[in-house]
């Protein structure tokens, strides 16, 4: 169970309080693991009242949690819930709010966890004027800060955040989440590595061929056209998610589970990374719109943004030398995956009369993330009766046949909890934000400074642009799609091209 | 079932029909269990032959011989 706290939401008044935040404590609350004097306020800009607040999170949280969110529990919980109108740019409302949370604590004071669920330009006020009104200091109390991404826009940009939060916050105050790591399947990545024994030993550059990390949403950008044409599919997915689970696939083993430990490992590949060459982007990169992406609303008819990517990485170390990355992702794609497989080199001599031995297919391990998370092994079989013909089987298991049928929680519930609790394994510290910029920049920048060429577009539903087919293709490997199925060059009409002139 | 350091590598027998009584590979295997913060507990599960696919082509395959 947690110590008496206060959670204070800034940004109350926003989707991700009420679908994602509240819904999250709510299960928390009745599993049972969150202190009674466990208090929830939350801060926006619109005047409402207590009651006001409640009944809305209320609707959110049965659309959400459904028959999960009984009515008792709701009631209990509910109780706990506050609310404080305010303007996050004005210093006085900080002193309104810290006037609040101190009645609210009475004697008993306690932590307070400080949760920015607030649009990026805002974090670097919130900070200041959280230090400016005396609520990050722990003069009653820990006082912990959870930044959502994007954190910055660039390198540059995020390392002035990071001086901003630094000015307001030490850096174990800091907690910077990307959701991705709450994930039960990406923390599973550390297990199924480190807790058997049968897979370490050709985790490395003698046995793997590659590694393909896929993120694919069928979804197109809806209503955050506004947002996804100022980021694009490299700030929005790689930066961040991408190469949280690329660190994850590829570090060492950390000597504890403990949030430096295990952070000093990431760090440790990210400075690994090979920096891309920002001249020669189309040598390790493809990009892609989706054809319709320019008559989405808040999209402009000019836009070059793009809604798809691919990126080869390569890991300069002992571990890892040779073995190409291949990172992509995309919206309006074939279907809703995040996946990771990793492609096992072929046998060095094939006894076996095999007509195209080229065909055959190599062991690989298909690290289902979400959604039907799995693992999957593939692996050579003799047909039977059929001479000595091979096929391919897979070993897999699936979290829904798990004997003890256990919910995959939301990734929130257990970040929240664990930012709670003091432990930031799950969250990331500012060297391994700046790293990971690091690397990205240059392929952000490649693709930018060169606008007036032709932008390969693709059709929604399928995998992507033509072009990354040739893009793998040239780096002697195949796209490996969901299901295990790989992707043959598709006999498709030729992929309409847009070039466009800057505005 | 062979105990191999902690990991199980499973020999089991199965079969719908004595006919098709056999042997399929499956590897016991350590994940994490869902929901077990802070205590990141772990629990073991199996990787498993897809029964629907092979089963049924190994099990043809040794009536026909």
């Amino acid at each position: 169970m947690t110590e008496p706290a206060t959670i204070v939401i800034f940004g109350a008044s926003g989707d991700l309080t009420a679908r994602k935040l509240i819904p999250a404590l709510f299960d928390n609350f009745c599993k049972g693991r969150l202190h009674p004097q466990t208090r929830i306020v939350g801060i926006a800009r619109t005047a409402m009242s207590d009651d006001a607040f409640r009944e809305k999170l209320c609707t959110f949280a049965k659309e959400t949690l459904g028959r999960a969110c009984d009515d008792e529990h709701w009631e209990q919980f509910a109780g706990a819930i506050h609310y404080q109108a305010g303007d996050l740019t004005n210093l006085d409302d900080y002193h309104a709010l810290s006037a609040r949370v101190k009645e609210l604590e009475g004697d008993h004071g306690g932590g307070r966890l400080y949760y920015l669920a607030i649009a990026p330009s805002l974090y670097g006020p919130a900070v200041q004027n959280l230090s400016g009104s005396g609520l990050a200091l722990e003069t009653s109390g820990w006082r912990r800060v959870i930044v959502e991404k994007p954190f910055g826009r660039d390198l540059a940009s995020a390392r002035e955040l990071n001086a901003k939060v630094h000015d307001a916050f030490d850096e174990r105050q800091v907690y910077r989440i990307d959701h991705y790591l709450g994930k039960e399947t990406v923390q599973n990545l550390l297990v199924f590595r480190f807790a058997n024994s049968i897979f370490e030993p050709v985790w490395n550059r003698n046995y793997v061929d590659n590694v393909q990390i896929t993120v694919g949403e069928r979804v197109k950008v809806g209503s955050r056209g506004g947002y996804y044409n100022t980021a694009g599919v490299l700030r929005d997915m790689f930066q961040n998610h991408m190469m949280q689970v690329l660190a994850m696939v590829a570090l060492e083993p950390p000597s504890r589970y403990a949030a430096d430990a295990l952070r000093d490992e990431k760090v440790k590949v990210f400075n690994a990374v090979r920096v891309p060459d920002a001249e020669n982007v189309e040598d390790f990169s493809v990009v892609g719109q989706y054809a319709g992406y320019h008559t989405e609303q808040d999209v402009p008819e000019e836009s070059i943004t793009p809604t798809y990517a691919a990126v080869r990485l390569d890991i300069d170390n002992w571990r890892w030398q040779g073995v190409p990355f291949f990172l992509r992702s995309g919206k309006a794609m074939a279907c809703k995956t995040t996946q990771v497989v990793i492609q096992f080199k072929r046998p060095p001599h094939l006894m076996f009369n095999v007509a195209d031995k080229h065909d055959m297919r190599s062991n690989r391990l298909t690290i289902t993330i979400q959604p039907d998370e799995a693992i999957k092994l593939s692996f050579q079989t003799k047909v039977p009766d059929a001479g000595m013909t091979m096929q391919s089987s897979e070993l897999e298991f699936l979290y829904e046949d798990s004997a003890d049928q256990q919910v995959i929680p939301d990734a929130y519930e257990r970040l929240l909890l664990d930012a709670l609790n003091g432990d930031a394994s799950l969250f990331i510290r500012s060297d391994e934000i700046e790293l990971s910029w690091r690397i990205m920049d240059p392929v952000i920048n490649g693709w930018s400074s060169r606008p007036d060429e032709a932008l390969p577009m693709y059709k929604p539903g399928t995998w992507g642009p033509i072009e990354a087919d040739g893009f793998i293709r040239r780096h002697g490997r195949r796209w490996i799609n969901d299901g295990g199925k790989e992707r043959e060059a598709e006999r498709r009409p030729a992929p309409e091209r847009r070039t466009v002139q800057p505005a | 079932m062979l105990r191999c350091g902690g990991m199980i590598v499973a020999a089991a027998r199965v079969g719908p029909t004595s006919a098709g009584a056999s042997t399929l590979p499956m590897i016991r295997l350590a994940v994490k269990t869902p929901d077990t913060s802070p205590t990141n507990n772990v629990q073991y599960e199996f990787l498993r032959v897809k029964f629907d696919h092979t089963f049924s082509s190994i099990a043809c395959g040794l009536r026909l011989d």
